[in-house]
This record gives C-alpha cells, structure tokens and sequence, in this order.
C-alpha cells in the first residue's frame, strides 16, 4: 500500500518533470494576433493572417529554428489569452507600457510608429487639444494606449471603443466619428483605401506615460528563456539586414524606431 | 488557493471603484431591451395576421421576413444595421434619417426590434393557432363580429398560451442584448468590458453574469406568477398550459447564434 503510494508519487513527479521540461524546448511557438491591423497583421480574401509583422514573425521563427503557428485573437482577450496559454507570445502591435509591463513581459521593442489623430476630409481645423475636441465623438480600439490616451485627457469628448482596429476609421469615414486616435500606418493605409475620406491631423509624441517606447512581443511572466530567444533573434535580424529587408515590403519610412 | 477564490468572487475594491458604471451600463440594457422588446411586440400581432393570410400578397412578404430575421445570426444584424447604414450613408442622409443611424443606441434598438418583432410574431401566430377552430366556428354561429371573435374568444386563450414563450423571448433578448457592446454602446456587458480592459479583472465579468442572472431570474419569477394569476381557471378543469403549446411555438425560442466576437 505504502509502496503503491510512493509509486504513484514518483510517477507524478517524473510527469511534471517531464511537463516543464519539454515547456523549456521551445520546438513551436505559437503567436496569437489580432489580425483588424493592416499594414500589420489582416486576414487577406483566402483566409490567411498576412502583414509586416507576420512575415517579421516567421522570420524570428526561422532564426530561433522553431515552428511558428498563427492564431487569430480579438484584441480585448490577447492578455487574457495569451496568460491561460491559448498562444504563447502576443505579436500584434502591442505598445510596450509600464501598465502591461505588471502582468507580462515584453521583448525589446520591434517597431515604433507614430500615433496620429485622423479627421474628416471635411474639417479643416488642425488644433487638437481637448479644449477644441469638447463635444466631438472620438473613436479608438478599445485596450489600447491610444484609448487610454483619450480616456484620460478628452473628458469633455464622446469617447467610442471599438473591438476592432479598422472599425474606428471605418465609423470615421461614414462619418459617426469627428476624430479617431491610432496609429500613423494603420490611418494611412485605411486613407489609402478610402481616397478622399480623411485624413492625418497631426503626430502625438511618444513619452514613456503615454504611449511608450514602441511595440513589442508579450509573453507570461514565467517565459524569461523565450524572451531571451527573441531578444536574441530581434538583434541579429537587425544586424544582418533582414528587418530593412521585410521593412523595405510595407514601408516606404523606417519604423524601427531606437 | 481557496483565498485566491474568494479574492476573485468577493473583489470588494473592484465594485467599489468600477460597480458605478455597472450600474450606468444596466441602464443602458434595460433601456434598450425594454424598448425594442415593447416595439416588437406592438409589431408582431400585426406580422401574426399577415403570416396567417391567405392573400400571398401579405404573407409571404411575412414569411420572409420572418424566416430571415430567425435564420441569421443577429450579430449578423447588427452589424448590416451598424456598418451597412454607414456604407449608404450618402442616401440616408438624402431622406432625412442618417441621425437615426448615426447613433449606436438607435441602432441597436432598431436591429433587436426587427429581430424579436419575428420570434415575437410567430408565438403570436402559433398561440392564435392553438386556439381551436370549432370556437371560432362557434362564435360565428353566435353571430359575432370578427372584431368581437378575435377580441372576447381568440385572443384571451391565444395571450395564455403565448405567455410562456414571449417570456423565454424577452430572456433571451436580454441576453442577447450584449452584443450592443461590440457597436461601442456602453451597455453592461459594454461597461464590462471596458472595466476588464483596464483592470483585466476577471471578476467584473462574474458580477455582470450575476447582474444578468439576476435580471433574468426575476423575469422568469414574475411570468410564473402571471401565469398562475391568468389560468387560475384552468387548473382543475384543462392540463397544463404546456400542453398545449404546438410544435410551431417550441420553435420560437431557439438559440440565437452568438458567435462570439467574431467581426466583419
């Protein structure tokens, strides 16, 4: 009986041995994404998650010789998911803030673009501070800085949170929004799009209680080792030219940021 | 682990700072499916009547209506009401009505209605048929006017008979009513959301689905005692209620596809 128990134990053991063990190979990772982003991450007509940051993705996959796998995820369930392990590491464009920094852990910062506010062709006034937005419906993706943003200075605003990123601009261009807040590529391929429908106000600065540095990978606060893997593959990437390389794809600025 | 339990049921900070908009987003829900839910029903007798005609004219009109709105998805709905309006928007401002659909309460409003309208429709109808022929037979010998028929002898029996399900549809509206969060109405499920956001606490989503609960419960409290109060003539002399519910009315109260947040 006793034996039979201390069996049992022993075999539990050598199970989570053996469970975190395997969790410290990294053969796949999985890269859960919200993929409402383009010119970062959409879904293209046949179905596929396509974008800057899959193709960078893939090829910090291809450095740290694992397999990547792909899943789509609505933005308000990324941390969410990403903790209950549905995915391993958020690779959608998340701004690195000290805020999230509590409850995950981010790599070094992959890309830093600009955030933008974005009008109506319509209005022509370029003064953006609250005091000129009062009264004016303001969108965002909703768990975003750019959300937080707004929420925090525009109080005399109709601030509206969308699931999605496109959804914002989409309600801008039919015209149920005067202002949406996000970012500068994400404004300018939808205006791409949508010739004629609005357009970019003016550039926001960057500060670490705001918007942060810029945006990187998420991963659970227990995976220091994949972290440091990418941490690793971001460096060499930039060393030997590959990120100019898939930059040079989408963009015609560079966005790497500092 | 059991106080890591109770911290997540019991998040006393959490309701303090964030219980407010759960509030304000309740009444946001309670707004919206009270008025769609009441538009509806003023809707469905006459969509009852157009189904049960025998000129096409008025009821396959009817029919399409009804197996459309019951046969989609009502995120589906929404989503051509929300974004579709604002793809035409040019022509909806032509004919005066983009304010309507400008705002996202109206929206919703106009989406769920059009949507319970049809469940709403079909009990009435299967209610109205429920009601044996031979009494309207019977009234006709009377004499009776089709105004006095439908008013003293169908429409008593059919409303008992519709009861139950019209209940289980204002329920299901109710739950079904989230959905409005996704079109950035702050309803409850809305405000949750947002709290969740920047607490990502999961606890605001337990105290939401206790709000919904409760609501719906008490919903379901008042019906029983409608109910009884309504067929206490029936209880010695006829079988249940239930028994009497036709096949067509099991039907009106089937799921209705919440797809998560799926998007466009």
């Amino acid at each position: 009986m006793k034996s039979a128990k201390f069996l049992a134990f022993v075999g539990l053991a050598a199970c989570l041995a053996s469970a975190t063990a395997s969790a410290k190979e990294w053969k796949t990772v999985r890269f859960g994404t919200d993929a409402t982003y383009a010119p970062f991450e959409s879904v293209n007509p046949k179905g596929d998650i396509v974008g800057f940051e899959v193709d960078y993705g893939n090829a910090l996959c291809a450095r740290m010789k694992v397999t990547c796998v792909w899943q789509n995820q609505d933005w308000d369930g990324v941390v969410p998911a990403l903790l209950s392990s549905k995915f391993d590491v958020i690779f959608s464009s998340m701004n690195i803030t000290a805020e999230r920094a509590k409850r995950i852990l981010f790599s070094d910062m992959y890309y830093a673009t600009a955030p933008i506010f974005a009008t109506q062709a319509a209005i022509k006034s370029d003064d953006v501070t609250p005091a000129a937005l009062a009264g004016k419906a303001i969108g965002a993706q909703s768990s975003t800085v750019f959300a937080n943003y707004i929420d925090q200075r525009y109080k005399a605003s109709e601030i509206k949170l969308y699931p999605g990123g496109d959804e914002p601009f989409i309600d801008l261009a039919s015209g149920r929004l005067d202002y949406v807040i996000g970012d500068i590529l994400v404004a300018q391929k939808f205006i791409e799009k949508n010739p004629g429908c609005c357009r970019i106000v003016t550039e926001l600065k960057r500060t670490p209680d705001t918007f942060g540095p810029g945006v990187g990978a998420a991963f659970r606060p227990e995976d220091t080792d994949l972290k440091d893997m990418f941490n690793k593959a971001i460096a060499e990437l930039d060393a030997d030219g590959t990120y100019k390389k898939i930059e040079a794809q989408y963009f015609k600025t560079d966005i790497r940021g500092k | 682990m059991w106080h890591d339990l109770a911290g997540f049921v019991f998040n006393l900070d959490l309701l303090n700072n964030y219980g407010m908009r759960l509030l304000q987003g309740l009444r946001i829900t309670a707004e919206v499916v009270a008025i769609s839910s009441v538009l509806g029903f003023l809707l469905s007798y006459p969509l009852a009547c157009a189904r049960m005609s025998d000129n096409p004219l008025f009821s396959a009109p009817a029919l399409a209506y009804v197996t459309f709105f019951r046969g989609t998805p009502l995120l589906c709905q929404l989503y051509l009401v929300y974004y579709g309006a604002g793809e035409v928007r040019p022509f909806l401002t032509s004919i005066g009505v983009w304010w309507f659909f400008r705002d996202a309460f109206y929206c919703c409003i106009f989406a769920f209605t059009l949507n319970t309208a049809a469940y709403q429709g079909e009990i009435i109808r299967g209610a109205i048929a429920a009601v044996p022929k031979e009494q309207v037979a019977a009234a006709q010998a009377l004499g009776l006017s089709r105004y006095r028929i439908a008013r003293h002898v169908v429409l008593p029996q059919a409303m008992l008979v519709a009861l139950r399900p019209l209940g289980n549809e204002l329920i299901s509206i109710i739950k079904a009513s989230a959905l409005a969060a996704i079109v950035t109405l702050l309803d409850l499920m809305g405000q949750t959301r947002f709290v969740f956001a920047r607490t990502f606490d999961f606890s605001i989503y337990l105290y939401a689905a206790l709000i919904y609960l409760a609501i719906t419960e008490a919903i379901s409290r008042l019906w029983n005692w409608m109910e009884r109060g309504l067929s206490r003539h029936l209880v010695v002399t006829a079988p249940p209620v239930a028994a009497v519910i036709t096949p067509v009315m099991r039907n009106t109260v089937e799921n209705r596809g919440y797809v998560g947040q799926a998007r466009a």
